[in-house]
């Protein structure tokens, strides 16, 4: 009987029905097949409990954050900055593009926002340049991983919260992995730019760097506003969410602010997006509900305790796990299933958890812009019309370098805790 | 056929609508909430109890109604969204097929909705719900739980609605109409 | 059918109370015919949700917190008045002796939540803070507690500090980064969440009880055979039994906080006493009703 979900699975992706609705058509028939139809009415409790947590919340309001930036003149005004920096490098463009996610990461905890707004915004101007739109979409996706790496992060404060770890530890921790990442993207356009040539702005083109950077003081002021505020106490890591939300309308004002209409427009965006997020939340949660009734957990737990790997071979073997669940898994499912499982078994063996929550973040964030269900690649090949599985295998390379540095990351733990242990957190 | 596609048509839009302003409003409360709770921590001798909450439930209703609307506007991660546009037979087969899949999902979520376990009308989850209090708003849970089955059974009308355009340009009484 | 039991912290015998509780209540079902599994912390669900499939039946047992039982009738929420009992004997006696646990079942069972006892976290809580020793209420002033609800809002207000309310998981931040400056807890709370690095002190103020429920399907108790359900509440009174036991040694958790670097103070009886007398002002101010607060009176025979 239950051969056949994974065939049924298969009909409905082929139907072209939403992945959200694949997973809890499938997890539905899962509990029909495993004879614990009666567990079925546990749905709707199921439902709301998965998406009324409060470390959720950063999530929307991280989200609305970037689309208010991105229609105020903000974003607008990070990539005249990046422009100006380093635009006038060959591959130009694609520099900005990653310069401007880091700028991005400063403020939005969401790789997600970030990849739309640079979707909408960076792609089709390095279209226009000659660049194709494959290699503009895939550059996008891959260096949108930055936002959750650098302070603020959603990954970061849900782990902080399962793990009862100072976020602000975390945070601070996130910042020189960020860069590193940053450095080797740098790194990788480069090359593709002395490969396929890819031009550079002109002298006239890039703006000059003074004004832009007097332009740029108060969209650059937010990242201090807001990881400041949750490093020295003024707020919680979810407030600070919402502050940067009204940060962002703030700062906007310094540019062309915020229309009634483009403020409406951020408003359904941010409900949308969220909404197709949740509903991928609530259909996993099902899936998860049986995985714990079979004990299915417990299990992978117990296979990976029992190959008896040493600290750094259990880190190994667990960012196999999370790469795999990345790749399949919305993040907060992911994180919420297998940290409770996975990470005391780690910290047992001498991990530290706030080089733990890195790696796992990291860990994550490669999922999002890995085949076969990357959600960053998703949301640029939706916005950008370039086709999913042609973004896919130009982010390949990307996706390697990306886990080239994770490995230096966990292999060296003081990258990410010379910072949180200078700040003495 | 098709005065039940149009019928069908306009309801999901105008619910459509409704729901897109809810979920706006709702996205708003979030952020007023959370952010008071900062404000009055530092202005305010007693800061509020009820901020959390209230911030956590209104993210419900955001994120359900949020649901309802990306879900008409096909807005939703889709490995294939290019079948939907399929035409013939082949478009229709795969019509039904989305059709049962969104079945499959919602039907449960709408059944125990109205249910409890052993079919029992009185102790459904809204049922259960009404019973239940906030901690610190101290209304009912039942106001916020309605989310849940409102979002589904949103969704299985646009599907519908849906459903019914595309038959609707099988008829072939309307093939004849539309031929000039 | 397996009588599920769903655990609410890590299987740890030696720190956690409610494992205790849990663990030889399932041993006490294996042993005696019933077959009992443990699931691990969260993996059917975080409090809400387990208390939704215990009141459809689809959950046998549960360890969960008091708020709740709490949403479905509020005369439980008694056990958290601050100082009402004199010591954690008097919570038996009221629960037993005193008939508060069947009061508190005719207004759950009719949900389909039956409680089948209490279990211990530990000693009663005391107040931690990040910044100076409390030896009295007077030490109070100026501390911003972090605040789990209304009641405790009203408390710090009546001890003359103020509270604010930080969900648990955003409280080691909270406490690190000056949001907040303390909490009440039992003592072991720092130790088992790492709080010790940030927490510096420790007030034994034994403001109240910290208890968690076992709570049962009403549907499945009430299915159960006769001998069944002897069976069931011949496990109940081992699994109090164990826990009760298991408390008395739990007097060596203050030192263990002091060796944790925590400054451990105990109150004079004056100081206790003032404690307790600005205390009263916020019995009713909570969900608990004057008449409520009559029938738990009641039950110590006050
Ligand atoms: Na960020
Ligand atoms: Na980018």
């Amino acid at each position: 009987m239950i051969w056949l979900v994974p065939l049924a699975a298969l009909g409905l992706l082929a139907s072209g029905l939403a992945l959200a609705y694949i997973i809890g058509a499938s997890a539905v028939l899962v509990f029909v097949a495993t004879d614990n139809a009666r567990y079925l009415a546990i749905l709707p409790q199921k439902v709301f409990s998965q998406i009324s947590v409060f470390a959720l919340l950063a999530m929307p309001l991280f989200i609305l954050a970037g689309e208010i930036m991105n229609r105020a003149g903000v974003t607008r005004a990070l990539i005249d900055l990046s422009m100006a920096l380093v635009g006038r490098l060959r591959g130009g463009l694609g520099h900005v593009n990653i310069m401007t996610s880091v700028f991005f990461a400063g403020i939005s905890g969401s790789a997600v926002a970030d990849a739309a707004a640079l979707s909408n915004t960076l792609v089709p101007a390095m279209r226009e340049r000659g660049y194709s739109a494959t290699y503009a979409g895939a550059i996008t996706a891959a260096s949108s991983i930055i936002g959750p790496i650098v302070p603020p992060s959603i990954i970061l404060i849900f782990y902080g919260a399962l793990m009862q770890t100072s976020v602000a530890a975390l945070f601070m921790a996130g910042i020189l992995p960020g860069l590193l990442l940053t450095g080797a993207l740098f790194a990788l356009n480069a090359w593709y730019a002395w490969r396929d040539d890819h031009p550079r702005l002109e002298r006239g083109e890039a703006p000059a760097f003074g004004p832009t950077l007097v332009g740029a003081l108060p969209a650059l002021s937010l990242p201090l506003i807001i990881v400041g505020g949750i490093v020295f106490g003024w707020m919680t890591p979810t407030e600070a969410a919402a502050v940067a939300v009204v940060a962002a309308l703030a700062a906007g004002t310094f540019y062309t602010g915020i229309t009634r209409q483009g403020l409406l427009e951020a408003l359904r965006r941010t409900a949308t997006l969220t909404g197709s997020i949740f509903i991928i939340l609530c259909a996993v949660a099902a899936l998860g509900h049986l995985a714990a009734l079979e004990r299915i957990p417990e299990a992978i737990a117990r296979l990976v305790a029992d190959l008896g790997l040493g600290p750094i071979g259990f880190m190994l073997a667990m960012n196999i796990i999370f790469i795999v669940a990345g790749m399949v898994l919305d993040i907060t499912v992911a994180l919420a299933l297998l940290v409770p499982l996975l990470a005391p078994v780690a910290l047992a063996g001498g991990a530290d958890p706030v080089h733990l929550g890195i790696v796992i973040c990291f860990n994550l964030c490669i999922g999002l812009v890995s085949p076969p269900l990357g959600g960053c690649l998703l949301i640029v090949s939706a916005v950008t019309r370039v086709g999913y599985w042609q973004l896919a295998r130009a982010v390949i390379p990307f996706v390697i370098l990306e886990m080239v540095v994770l490995g230096a990351i966990i292999v060296f733990p003081q990258i990410s805790l010379v910072l949180p242990r200078a700040m003495g957190l | 056929m098709r005065a039940v596609a149009a019928i069908l048509d306009r309801l999901s839009a105008s619910l459509n609508a409704a729901a897109l302003w809810g979920a706006v409003a709702a996205v708003v409360v979030m952020v007023l909430a959370a952010s008071w709770q900062v404000v009055a921590r530092y202005i305010l001798a007693a800061p509020p109890i009820w901020t959390e909450e209230l911030a956590r439930y209104a993210m419900v209703w955001a994120g359900m109604l949020g649901a309802s609307c990306a879900f008409r506007a096909h807005a939703d991660p889709n490995l294939f969204p290019a079948m939907r546009d399929k035409a013939g037979p082949v478009g229709a087969l795969m019509a039904l097929a989305r059709l049962a899949g969104v079945a499959v999902f919602a039907a449960p979520v709408l059944y125990y909705s109205l249910f409890s376990a052993s079919g029992d009308p009185t102790r459904g989850y809204l049922a259960r719900l009404v019973g239940r209090h906030s901690e610190t708003l101290g209304i009912s849970m039942a106001w916020f739980g309605l989310a849940i089955p409102i979002a589904f059974a949103l969704i299985f009308l646009h599907l519908l609605a849906d459903f019914a355009a595309r038959l609707s340009a099988f008829d072939p009484d309307e093939q004849q109409d539309s031929t000039p | 059918q397996t009588v599920k039991v769903a655990l609410d912290s890590p299987p740890d015998l030696e720190q956690s109370g409610t494992y205790v509780w849990a663990h030889a209540f399932a041993t006490y079902l294996n042993e005696n015919g019933i077959e009992a599994e443990e699931f691990q912390r969260g993996a059917l669900g975080e409090e809400a949700e387990r208390l939704d499939q215990v009141s459809q039946g689809l959950l046998e047992v549960s360890m969960s917190d008091v708020k709740s039982a709490g949403t479905l009738d509020t005369l439980i929420y008694g056990v958290y008045l601050p100082y009402f009992f004199d010591d954690l004997g008097e919570v038996d006696k009221a629960l037993y002796a005193g008939g508060m646990l069947e009061k508190i079942n005719a207004g759950t069972t009719p949900k389909g939540v039956r409680v089948l006892g209490v279990a211990h976290l530990g000693l009663p809580a005391g107040i931690f803070n990040t910044k100076k020793p409390v030896a009295g209420v007077a030490d109070m002033a100026g501390l911003r507690m972090r605040a789990l609800d209304e009641i405790q809002i009203s408390l710090f207000e009546a001890w003359g500090s103020t509270g604010t309310i930080v969900s648990w998981a955003e409280v080691p931040n909270a406490l690190q980064t000056g949001v907040a400056d303390g909490y009440i807890n039992p003592p072991f709370v720092p130790l088992l969440f790492g709080h010790t690095g940030f927490i510096k002190h420790f007030t034994d103020a034994g403001t109240s009880p910290s208890v968690r429920l076992a709570i049962a399907s009403e549907d499945w108790y009430q299915g159960l055979s006769e001998e069944e359900r002897r069976t069931v509440d011949d496990a109940v009174k081992a699994a109090d039994k164990a826990n009760r036991a298991w408390l008395e040694k739990r007097s060596g958790i203050l030192s263990a906080l002091e060796e944790a670097g925590i400054a451990v103070t105990r109150l004079t009886p004056e100081a206790r006493a003032e404690f307790r007398e600005k205390s009263r002002a916020v019995y009713t101010a909570g969900p608990v009703s004057a008449d409520q607060l009559a029938i738990w009176s009641a039950s110590l025979g006050r």
